[in-house]
């Protein structure tokens, strides 16, 4: 009897006792890096030393289908913010909450602080990606090779570009990587975790470090390990120990406090498409701080 | 005895044949015009405050018999019938039928000095056949406010007045009221719903179509404004514009089929509130009538206009929101109910941003012939022109980012508007035999036109015919234009007595239309003049439906009577689909040639049955059952797929008192299957599948009158409405808004109509004309329903009310409309959108959208009948 007219009371101010199938939800939302302090091994046997690796994340979809991108107009949760990560600290941090409906996800797919919407050609710089100065990801560190020491940074704008969906977050799940979660109404939160060492993998530290010699036709200043050759007509005109300065030899450019990744380079291509298609985030479900 | 008041009385009353569904033809006395009363200052004589048709007797009503009953009847001081002696017998039958009626009469008693006592009056029964009368329109019945249509003997309508006093003689005037033959069973299960002018003129309502609310379960909102059709909802089906709800006016079907904006499009824009004479609500499908889009039920608008509201009659009306109503309404004396001529202009600037509108409305209607054959001929026509806001986000109101009644910001939300006309027209031919036997043929044309831009989600679409075009504003444009030709015929026998236990009618009957459907639909940048952008429908349907029906009504005994039949239609579809075959960027434009031609014929068949178990006068068990179907929208067909048909199950089981006029209560279940249902997409702004559903319901039903006084609707309708076989998730829809099991979404579980009207005389005589007051009082409410992706929507409730002074045939009337002011939705729904364009941000999450409706606002009216 109780239940009954619970029920009729339950139906005459809140439309009914059966449900709606999907239930409002939301859940927090963490964001977290990889222990880096051991070096990282890239190409070639690298050695890389992580100092600094700042993602500009967000916002984030997760969608009911296995193929996000365009098929995923309707978002199952959601974030819309976006947060600097630093992906050198693997302590989860709250970025904020994800809100949307109970049921299953399949996909995901986000942008790096920098989003395209179609109705704008050009894209959209959110905050965190401002607090980088327009990039997605800002990544320090040295790496080694052939003992020689060699900092580096990069500053990294993912967005779209011609050659993709207008409108659609940059990242998304790839069609071979597991991904699948019911998420309900007891889901506790979410953690989503980077990796930055394994953007960094793919790079090939070994081209910027060379051992070349004044030739003719060659360039003006190369590299012999940390030593710059300045050249004319093929020979050496001068020379010094960058490693005496504190800086590194860097080829056709000479001594340099650092190599600071450039627009257009291999290791630029590389970093990108790893932020883009490498090195996924891991997903922790029902993450409780 | 002595102090018995012995006068003759002059009753009024037509019969109403839908009040007497045992028998098939009714008779009551009426009245020509009373003579001048003998004065008597110490004397009041009895006034009748409740009559009840004499029942015909059916076998001398086929055997062309007439009578003529004297009664001598005893008022009792408390105003019943006390003893009833037989004046003057015409044989049992006749002596019987006028007996029984008159027992069920009702009384003013008559006084002396202010003290009731009991009389003895003398009341002439005369039963005369019939004159041939449309089945259609019933004559008018005795209102509760005691406003009776009278007619004299050469059956000429007169002008009606409240019922008359006994005046105190001893001359017997004779009188003759002509009942009106029931020429077919219309009520055929508890969810037959019979709403008189009474009812539905006792609430205030802001425009014609607000009637429809008096239906038990029915709640209309107005989401789109004046210029698009409402939005309908009854015993637990969301309508939408009309798909699911078979609409007649005035015999005039008034769904659209395949229209662009919904399936069954129907505008009720044009009805004339004063007008609308009787609303017959069939809810379920138990009529082999009934035909395409009687899914929940079919609603059918008689119109007319009374006779004591006869004449010609200007109303002009002024109210908030620079609100202008003006009304000339020509209903010349003399002439049937039906015929009459009226025209309506309406101009508002709407409660909020961008709701301006107007709109303008004429009808005429005339019956002429006599005898066994008479004719109607109808003509509407409607246009309208309104500005729309569109709809909100709520969290974008909660925030403070739009106001609840506001529009948003940009071109293409500002840009919003729509615009509808229409045209309908009709003749029909009324058939009813001395015999018993009647019928109808008719043909009909109607034109509609129909555009309308609006902007649900914001700045989400993507062109499918221009490369890496999108952003420009979601303006859907779309168009829908509607030729259409219509007959009707039915016949029904005389009634035929195949053994001693039954008797009964056979019809068949047969209706059909075919429509000549253009509809395109755009996508608009409101920026550059209304560019078009992309396009996503460009198509022409040629639609036919022909139906057929039989239906067995037999009585066996008198206590049960059963109806049996069955209806069938074809419908085939020639749809030339100029953008079909389209494979948007993914085959270069000059490998073939875009259109998709294709052609479809289908055929849906379902029985109608019911049963009336009837005890006693009063008290009826009623059980039906039938099939009925909606039919695909065309553009949706395969080339030569077999129609699919939405088809609807629906069984009925109720009972109903009926107590006269003073009480008629209605309890019942019902449920209702549909194999195929549709809802709402706000990323298309139309109709799309979701699956089978099924319904099971209650329903309570009251109608209360206390004579000259008050007149009272309740109904009260629960409804547990649960989706079925939603479609599955599929690569294009992974997350489809439906899962099975889950309440049906923008149902609202209860909903509760209560209509409240009372009349009070308040000077009899104020410079030769009485002074009387009305008051008026609606009231709405509906649960909270159940939205997509597992929101609901606020409970609404609504209350009107109004106030009029009548000064002999001048009236002044104020009327308040959402009375609390609260503020509600007139339609909700929960999708994605988004209407920050420039923040770099898209959501995707569904949000709860709104379309405000109408806040507290007021009308002043002044009007006279000439």
């Amino acid at each position: 009897m109780n239940r009954l007219l619970g029920c009729m009371l339950l139906v005459a101010t809140s439309g009914g006792c059966a449900g709606t199938g999907q239930d409002r939800t939301h859940l927090s939302l963490f964001v977290a890096g990889t222990d880096v302090s051991e070096p990282a091994v890239a190409v070639g046997d690298v050695a890389i030393t992580i100092e600094r690796a700042d993602l500009a994340f967000g916002p984030l979809y997760l969608c009911a289908g296995a193929t996000a991108g365009d098929l995923c107009d309707t978002a199952r949760l959601e974030w819309l913010e976006t947060v600097v990560v630093d992906t050198t600290a693997p302590e989860p941090a709250l970025a904020g909450e994800l809100f949307g409906t109970t049921g299953p996800v399949q996909s995901y797919m986000y942008d790096l602080g920098i989003s395209s919407q179609r109705t704008g050609t050009e894209p959209y710089v959110l905050d965190a990606a401002s607090d980088l100065e327009g990039a997605s990801f800002v990544v320090e560190g040295r790496a080694v090779v052939n003992g020689i020491r060699l900092p580096f940074e990069a500053s990294i704008p993912v967005q779209q570009t011609a050659d993709t969906e207008l409108g659609v977050p940059v990242v998304r799940k790839s069609t071979s990587e597991p991904f699948f979660r019911h998420v309900d109404m007891d889901e506790h939160g979410l953690a989503v975790r980077f990796d930055s060492a394994a953007w960094l993998r793919g790079i090939d530290f070994r081209s910027f470090v060379a051992t070349d010699t004044c030739t003719t036709g060659g360039p003006a200043i190369a590299c012999d390990g940390s030593v710059e050759r300045t050249c004319q007509g093929g020979s050496q005109v001068s020379s010094r120990d960058c490693d005496e300065l504190a800086q590194v030899c860097l080829p056709a450019q000479g001594c340099a406090e650092r190599l600071i990744i450039e627009r257009d380079s291999e290791a630029y291509r590389s970093l990108r498409n790893a932020l883009v298609s490498g090195g996924r985030p891991s997903f922790e479900w029902d993450y409780v701080p | 005895m002595c102090a018995a008041v012995c006068v003759c009385l002059l009753c009024a009353q037509s019969a109403r044949a839908q009040k007497q569904p045992a028998s098939p033809a009714s008779a009551a006395p009426t009245q020509a015009p009373p003579p001048e009363p003998v004065p008597s200052p110490a004397l009041s004589p009895p006034q009748v405050v409740q009559s009840v048709a004499a029942t015909y007797p059916t076998q001398a009503l086929l055997a062309g018999r007439q009578a003529w009953v004297e009664l001598l009847v005893t008022v009792l001081v408390n105003g019943t019938v006390g003893e009833v002696q037989i004046a003057t017998s015409a044989g049992q039958e006749f002596d019987d039928a006028a007996v029984a009626a008159v027992r069920r009469w009702r009384f003013e008693p008559a006084r002396r000095a202010g003290q009731p006592l009991a009389s003895r009056i003398r009341v002439p029964f005369r039963f005369a056949l019939p004159e041939t009368k449309p089945a259609a329109i019933a004559p008018d019945a005795p209102d509760a406010l005691g406003t009776i249509l009278t007619t004299a003997e050469d059956g000429a309508p007169q002008t009606g007045g409240t019922v008359p006093s006994a005046p105190v003689g001893e001359t017997p005037i004779d009188v003759t009221v002509r009942g009106e033959r029931e020429l077919r069973a219309e009520n055929r299960s508890m969810s037959d719903f019979q709403i008189d002018r009474d009812v539905l003129v006792a609430a205030p309502r802001q425009e014609g179509a607000e009637v429809l609310r008096s239906a038990p379960g029915m709640y209309i909102g107005r989401a789109e404004g004046p210029a698009v059709a409402h939005n309908y909802m009854l015993r637990g089906f969301n309508a939408e514009h009309g798909q699911d709800i078979e609409f007649r006016v005035g015999g005039l079907p008034i769904n659209v089929p395949s229209h662009l904006h919904g399936q069954g499009y129907s505008d009720l824009g044009f009805l004339i509130g004063d007008t609308v004479h009787a609303m017959h609500v069939t809810e379920g499908v138990y009529d082999p009538r009934q035909g395409d889009f009687a899914v929940a039920g079919s609603i059918d608008l008689t119109l007319g206009v009374r006779d004591r509201e006869r004449g010609v009659t200007v109303r002009s009306g002024y109210g908030s929101f620079d609100t202008l109503r003006q009304l000339v309404l020509w209903a010349p004396q003399g002439e049937p109910l039906e015929a009459f001529g009226a025209a309506q202009y309406m101009r508002t600037d709407g409660f909020g941003q961008n709701r301006a509108g107007q709109s303008g409305s004429g009808v005429v209607q005339h019956r002429f012939g006599a005898g066994e054959l008479t004719f109607r001929g109808i003509g509407m026509l409607h246009t309208a022109r309104s500005d729309l806001a569109g709809v909100v986000r709520q969290d974008d109101f909660d925030a403070g980012r739009v106001c609840f009644t506001c529009v948003y910001p940009y071109p293409t939300a500002q840009a919003q508007n729509a615009l509808a006309s229409r045209f309908l027209a009709g003749l029909f031919a009324d058939y009813a035999g001395n015999d018993g036997a009647n019928g109808q043929a008719g043909v009909w044309l109607g034109y509609d036109s129909f555009r309308v831009q609006e902007n649900f989600t914001g700045f989400l679409q993507a062109s499918r015919l221009l490369e890496r075009v999108g952003g420009r504003g979601d303006l859907i444009e779309q168009q829908n234009r509607t030729l259409s030709f219509g007959l009707t015929g039915r016949y029904r026998t005389s009634p035929v007595r195949a053994a001693r236990w039954g008797r009964g009618t056979v019809e068949v009957g047969t209706d059909g239309r075919l429509d000549v459907i253009e509809q395109a639909q755009n996508l608009l940048d409101a920026t550059v003049r209304n560019q078009t952008w992309d396009r996503r429908v460009d198509a022409s349907i040629r639609g036919v439906d022909l139906g057929f029906w039989g239906d067995l009504d037999w009585t066996f005994v008198q206590y049960l009577r059963v109806r049996a039949g069955l209806r069938a239609d074809v419908l085939s579809y020639d749809v030339e689909d100029r953008l079909g075959n389209f494979a948007p960027l993914t085959r270069s434009q000059d490998s073939f040639i875009r259109g998709f031609r294709r052609s479809a014929l289908g055929f849906a068949w379902g029985p109608r049955a019911s049963a009336e178990l009837r005890p006693s006068e009063w008290f009826s068990i009623l059980a039906a059952y039938g099939e009925g179907y909606r039919s695909s929208q065309a553009r949706i067909l395969e080339d030569g797929e077999e129609a699919p048909f939405a088809k609807v199950r629906s069984a009925d089981l109720g009972v109903r008192f009926d107590w006269g006029d003073l009480l008629r209560l209605t309890l019942g279940g019902y449920y209702t299957r549909l194999s195929d249902d549709v809802a709402f997409d706000a990323a298309e702004g139309r109709l799309e599948r979701t699956g089978a559903t099924q319904r099971l319901g209650a329903v309570a039903h009251a109608v209360v009158r206390l004579p000259r006084l008050l007149v009272a609707s309740l109904s009260l309708t629960y409804v547990g409405a649960t989706l079925l076989e939603p479609p599955p998730p599929t690569a294009d829809e992974p997350q489809p808004p439906f899962e099975e099991g889950q309440s049906l979404p923008f149902v609202p579980p209860i909903v509760v109509r209560t209509d409240l009207g009372t009349r009070h005389t308040l000077a009899q005589d104020v410079w030769g004309q009485p002074l009387v007051g009305r008051t008026g009082l609606g009231f709405s409410y509906l649960s909270p329903r159940p939205l997509p992706y597992g929101d609901f929507a606020d409970p609404v409730a609504l209350l009107d009310a109004s106030a009029a002074l009548s000064w002999g045939r001048v009236e002044l009337a104020f009327e308040i409309f959402n009375a609390l002011d609260s503020r509600y939705a007139a339609i909700e729904y929960a999708f994605p959108s988004d209407w920050d364009p420039y923040d770099g941000v898209r959501p995707r999450t569904p949000a709860r959208h709104t379309a405000a409706g109408a806040p507290l606002s007021w009308m002043v009216s002044l009007g006279a009948t000439l």
